[in-house]
């Protein structure tokens, strides 16, 4: 029985009353009301993603009751800027104050989800202090976690947003240009290369790209004003009447068989509409793993099985009336389990007396279940037991890489409803719309045409997201109760049971002779993906893809087998097998050159691929069965202007100084500075596929549908900037929509560094056939007979005389007055290239040697991304991504008992990088002209997670002399090894 | 579940004699649990400190008195609270949590990682438990990790003196693995506190962390922690000895 309590809030300034349970938390009772600003990202408060502020001091609602706030006054975003005026939509017509102008104008939005809550932070410490330092900054924002942004820009923009309340003034933010290093270019010297900010990123023009308007300049991002309002933008952020609750009831067991399932409590109690099994739903296999059409095998899923393999995996679902309902109904299912010997270690997994995690009769599509192997890769180019044979030295070094997981602020969550023609909507936050609906389709036993998957805003991704990893779960329950039913998992199930980076162990072995050149390279590796394969072949094919094609070697051989465990499932990771493969390239490359007594950046240089190079393996570790016909030519790489940037900027010159090293007055610090470098892929050669329709609107502007999925990338800014440069228009003249099945042509979704590269070209293949077809209007409006002649900028079409139209004049005759047509066209891209990006990653530390803590100090990257379409969103994804890899060589980790349950499912105890303890980080674009590309784009958002792991351990093994083969460098790993010496 | 909001703290006393009832301070640790399915089907009282005043801080030559429901910001912006314990505060949480948490629930709850816990053990902390003629005092050491039994209402302790804290955590704002925290009074006492080498923050003899057999977790081992314990104690103890050379 519960009790309602009357409270009285005051809730943007408007005093209202409400009945609350007393278990009821501020965060529920706000989102009741409507208020979406306030968002989820955990039970126990620490992402601040529901910050708010009661009586002006900021606080997560998730730990607060409702009836705590009686009698007080409670802020949210919504109360800043209500207001919404006619007129062209600005930060001023929108109403945004200051503090939120100020964090459209630095590109400090990525996803959004959490942008409210930082704006509020912003307010709390103005309120008290105008003029705050960094540090005041970053403590304001402490309690609000981000992946996305490194907090280099929501810092800049509350130190801008303070400075413009102080009535000073601030110039644009933009891109500061810095001046070449090589080629010709200036002398490096030893100082900063600019005094700017740190946020501003660092632009290195190349000559030979051609000018723009809207394209390469820092527009504001698409979506910046409606994520900076708070409004409702994402999945949860709408309101189904009748709607119920899903929860899942999730394995305690690593292994084991489910006996028999009784769920008749669960049904019987009131308030509970279905509950879903393996006895009730068809067994229909899939993988799960967002990927095109065939899914790579194995089909080693089933919506729910009969047997669990890891902690967290399915057993059973509910939907019910409220989430309590849906809970207590969990607790009511009797579940009687035959626990099985369970595995875990990827290694121990392929011992001949191992538990076989996959022994149902009906897989018949992997390697050799009965091993654990569920995939097995191998490629090969020349032959590299000659190449050791003839090599001077021969190194081989083994390499553990560990699980982390991605950590979206938003978990997985999704709404599914039958609409008015009784089709099936699923609006759902996931990177790949369109696998969803394909691979969601026979699961439901729904044909596509009746299913609607539609991504919103949606709050970080990073590979999680690619996947169908709950829509089958609303789907079925939808089915089983006619009713809307919301999914949406909690922070301890989006650690158990979503997905995360697969664990590797990874032998490397590398024939040298004494003049620094490699005679054969060969990797091998024992990849862990744990309880279901679905992207263990992509991944670690990518694994050796990038873990070969970074140096030139005369012979390379590559030898994986993929390993089923009992640990929460690998799947796609921002990085996605490169992260793991560079840290150990990297590091037995650097180990080479020390052992060899050579400098490790000029060994790396004498072998590294640049510009002309044949990528000679890339062909056997494509993915799918697209093989590429002839062997990939690297065709624009600016990897010695990046090394050289951020050699500069890290100042590598102190790396030999004894002094710097060891400081005298602090005896048990050593300092360190470390290099990797990066090379990355853009898109999958031959399979990514990305479309695009343009129509024209009667005011000239245009609306833009993209299949892309904007994660809050920026992905949506940068296409419709593409979009705006070839028809002649400011960004603002465009409507962009993306990511919904019904309305958008297909693509492929929102991974492999593809959007900006494969979508990108769709956009601008689309937007020519556009320009065209303007351009012949025009010419019969203008009375000119050679339509190309006629140019588009300014809005206006212009023929060679100087006389014009506007597109207005243009869409209101095409539409109403002569041979009434829409002017508009569609366009698809796949490209059989994928031009590498480059980059030089630094990493400065210090290392207390008498416990092992590493505390990092400056972090640089140079990435070369070929033209960044804009440079603020380039330079917010390597900052991002620099910080999410920081957390992956540091401190992240998915630790686990002996029984395989997780230890650290929650932030805390799992330890994401906080605003007020980051390095200092400095980000450099070095442009190259990537003629495959639109615009002379490559990919950026991926190649930043590559070089911090090896960087840093470049960084303890200078400072300490110890090398370490494993990751993360946590207190007692790095004590243990400085220990052995 | 009721609600009450009492307004004195005799009142709160009253209420807390009820069968099933619960002190709720900050919330930020009580909430999670409260809101849990765990404690759906919960009887009894919250009793809410928010409205008894004990928010406040004062500082007179000898002692520190903080009550109970100052806030760990409060602590932080207060110019009674010495710059050492300050910033201890500042360790404990994030500022979106320090803006609720309170001291005295952070005495309740007592978490192992604790620095503020280990900063109130060295200064010699003592628990104003109830009020009036009831009132008593204990010692924080006595009820850490096993409750005071009571309402706390006060927190008093003695700031004089040479304070260090070192710590190694796998980040600078990540709870420590194990901290230690060292103080040595005007009249040459010297205290020591640790983290993380048992289930609260501990008072230890200087001479007996070598033999400490602190339990392991993922984040260090048994061993680990003890080889911390002792290279931490000796930082603490040999910058507080320098601190009373140089005076």
């Amino acid at each position: 029985m519960t009790t309602t309590v009357p409270i009285e809030i005051t809730l943007n300034g408007v005093t209202r009353s409400f009945e609350v349970d007393v278990h009821r938390t501020l965060y529920e009772l706000l989102r009741s009301e409507g208020l979406f600003s306030v968002r989820f990202g955990s039970d126990t408060g620490e992402t601040g993603a529901a910050a708010l502020l009661l009586d002006g001091r900021l606080v997560s609602a998730e730990v607060i009751l409702a009836v705590q706030a009686d009698g007080h006054r409670i802020d949210t975003v919504e109360g800043l800027s209500s207001r919404v005026e006619a007129g062209e939509l600005t930060p001023e017509v929108a109403g945004l104050d200051v503090i939120q102008t100020a964090f459209v104008a630095t590109g400090a939005i990525q996803s959004g989800y959490s942008t409210p809550a930082m704006i509020l932070a912003a307010k709390e410490l103005l309120g008290v202090n105008p003029d705050p330092t960094e540090a005041e900054v970053r403590d304001a924002l402490s309690g609000i976690l981000d992946r996305e942004s490194g907090y280099v820009k929501p810092v800049e923009a509350v130190l801008r947003a303070a400075a413009l309340l102080r009535g000073e003034s601030r110039e644009p933010f933009r891109p500061e240009v810095i001046a070449p290093l090589t080629e010709g270019g200036s002398d490096p010297g030893t100082g900063p290369a600019t005094s700017a900010s740190a946020a501003v990123p660092r632009i290195v023009l190349s000559s030979d790209v051609p000018p723009t308007a809207v394209v390469g300049k820092p527009e504001l991002k698409v979506d910046a004003i409606k994520l900076a309002k708070g409004n409702g933008a994402f999945v949860d952020d709408i309101e189904m009447r009748g709607m119920l609750h899903a929860k899942v009831l999730r394995s305690p067991h690593a292994h084991a068989r489910i006996v028999s399932i009784d769920d008749s409590a669960a049904r019987a109690l009131p308030g509970v509409h279905a509950v879903i099994h393996h006895e009730n739903i068809a067994r229909v296999r899939y993988a799960s793993g967002g990927q095109s059409w065939p899914n790579p095998a194995p089909l080693d899923q089933v919506s729910f099985d009969n047997k669990v393999r890891h902690v967290g995996d399915r057993v059973a679902a509910v939907a019910a009336e409220t989430p309590e309902i849906a809970a207590a109904a969990l607790s009511l299912i009797d579940v009687t389990y035959e626990v099985l010997p369970a595995v875990f270690d990827e290694n121990e997994a392929l011992a001949p007396d191992a538990p076989v995690v996959h022994d149902e009769p009906d897989l018949d599509d992997a390697f050799a279940p009965s091993r654990n192997i569920s995939h097995h890769i191998e490629a090969q180019v020349g032959d590299v037991e000659e190449g050791f044979a003839a090599a001077d030295r021969v190194f081989e070094q083994t390499f553990r890489v560990h699980q982390v997981q991605q950590c979206p602020i938003e978990p997985h969550i999704a709404i599914a409803w039958w609409d008015e023609d009784e089709r099936m909507v699923i609006r759902t936050s996931t990177q790949v719309p369109f696998h969803v609906r394909r691979m969601v389709a026979p699961l439901l036993d729904l044909p596509v045409k009746r299913i609607r998957v539609v991504k919103p805003r949606i709050g970080g991704g990073f590979g999680a997201k690619q996947e169908m990893l709950i829509e089958d779960i609303v789907g079925h329950l939808v089915i089983a109760t006619g009713r809307p039913v919301k999914l949406e998992l909690t922070r301890e199930e989006e650690f158990a049971s979503s997905r995360t980076r697969h664990p590797q162990t990874i032998t490397y072995r590398t024939g040298v002779n004494s003049d620094g050149t490699l005679t054969a390279q060969e990797m091998r590796v024992v990849a862990n993906t744990g309880a279901f394969g679905t992207h263990g072949l992509t991944v670690q094919t990518v694994t050796g893809m990038r873990g070969l094609s970074s140096y030139k070697a005369g012979a390379k051989r590559f030898d994986c087998d993929v390993v089923y465990t009992n640990i929460p499932v690998p799947g796609a990771y921002r990085g996605y097998g490169a992260p793991q493969a560079l840290f150990a390239l990297e590091s037995h490359m650097e180990d080479i050159a020390r052992e060899m007594g050579w400098d490790p950046i000029e060994f790396k240089r004498q072998n590294w691929t640049v510009e002309g190079d044949v990528l000679d393996i890339a062909p056997q570790l494509g993915e799918g069965a697209a093989e590429v016909g002839p062997l990939p030519i690297v065709t624009s790489c600016g990897l010695e202007e990046c090394v050289a940037q951020g050699m500069r900027a890290i100042g590598w010159e102190r790396r030999e100084d004894p002094a710097w090293r060891e400081p005298s007055d602090r005896p048990n610090i050593r300092r360190g500075i470390g290099f990797a470098m990066c090379m990355h892929g853009t898109a999958i050669p031959g399979l990514d596929m990305g479309a695009a329709s343009i129509k024209i609107n009667d005011d000239g502007s245009f609306n833009v549908l993209v299949g892309a999925a904007d994660l809050g990338t920026g992905a949506d800014t940068v296409l419709a900037q593409m979009a705006a440069e070839v028809l002649g228009v400011p960004l603002s003249d465009i409507v962009i929509y993306s990511g919904d099945t019904d309305m958008t042509p297909f693509d492929v979704g929102a991974y492999a560094s593809s959007t900006t590269y494969i979508s990108g070209m769709a956009v601008k293949k689309a937007a020519e056939k556009v320009w065209w077809k303007i351009k012949q209007r025009a010419a019969r409006m203008l009375d000119i007979d050679m339509a190309c002649t006629i140019e588009l900028r300014d809005r206006r079409a212009w023929a060679p005389d100087g006389r014009s139209v506007s597109l207005a004049e243009v869409a209101l005759n095409s539409l109403h007055t002569t041979d009434q047509e829409q002017i508009m066209d569609t366009a698809s891209y796949v490209s059989t290239e994928s031009p590498p990006p480059y980059a030089g990653q630094f990493v400065e530390v210090e290392v207390d040697v008498d416990t092992g803590q590493v505390t990092v100090v400056k972090m640089v990257m140079a990435v070369d991304c070929g033209v960044a379409i804009n440079p603020v969103t380039a330079s917010g994804q390597i900052e991002g991504g620099m910080v999410q890899a920081l957390g992956y060589g540091h401190c992240e980790e998915m630790a686990y008992d002996d029984e395989g349950r997780m230890v650290n499912a929650a932030f805390g105890p799992y330890w994401i990088y906080r605003a007020d303890e980051m390095p200092e980080l400095e980000v450099y674009l070095v442009q190259t002209m990537e003629d495959s590309g639109p615009f002379g784009a490559k990919a950026v958002a991926e190649i930043p997670k590559d070089g911090v792991a090896p960087a840093l351990r470049s960084a303890i093994l200078n400072a300490t002399g110890t090398a370490i083969d494993a990751i993360p460098f946590t207190p007692e790993r790095v004590w243990s090894a400085l220990q052995e010496g | 579940m009721r609600y009450r909001r009492p307004t004195t703290i005799e009142e709160a006393l009253e209420i807390l004699t009820e069968p099933g009832s619960v002190i709720l301070a900050g919330g930020t640790t009580a909430v999670p649990e409260l809101t849990s399915v765990a404690a759906a089907d919960r009887t009894g009282v919250l009793i809410d400190l928010q409205d008894l005043g004990l928010d406040r801080i004062r500082r007179d030559e000898r002692v520190l008195r903080l009550g109970a429901t100052t806030t760990l910001q409060q602590m932080i912006d207060a110019p009674e609270v010495p710059e050492f314990l300050a910033g201890l505060a500042r360790r404990e949480a994030p500022r979106t949590i320090r803006n609720m948490a309170t001291v005295g629930g952070l005495v309740a709850s007592a978490p192992a990682t604790s620095e503020l816990l280990a900063g109130l053990l060295v200064c010699g902390a003592r628990l104003r438990i109830g009020s009036g003629d009831g009132a008593s005092e204990v010692h924080i050491e006595e009820v850490l990790g096993s409750g005071s039994g009571g309402l706390i209402t006060e927190i008093v302790l003695g700031c004089n003196g040479a304070m260090a804290h070192e710590r190694v955590a796998r980040t600078p704002a990540d709870s420590p693995i194990v901290a230690a925290v060292a103080r040595r009074r005007d009249d040459g006492q010297v205290r020591l506190a640790l983290c993380g080498v048992a289930p609260t923050p501990v008072l230890v003899e200087p001479g007996a962390v070598a033999g400490l057999e602190p339990p392991g977790d993922f984040r260090g081992s048994s061993e680990y922690r003890r080889r911390l314990a002792v290279t931490l104690s000796e930082r603490v103890l040999a910058r507080i000895e320098d601190a009373g050379d140089n005076k």
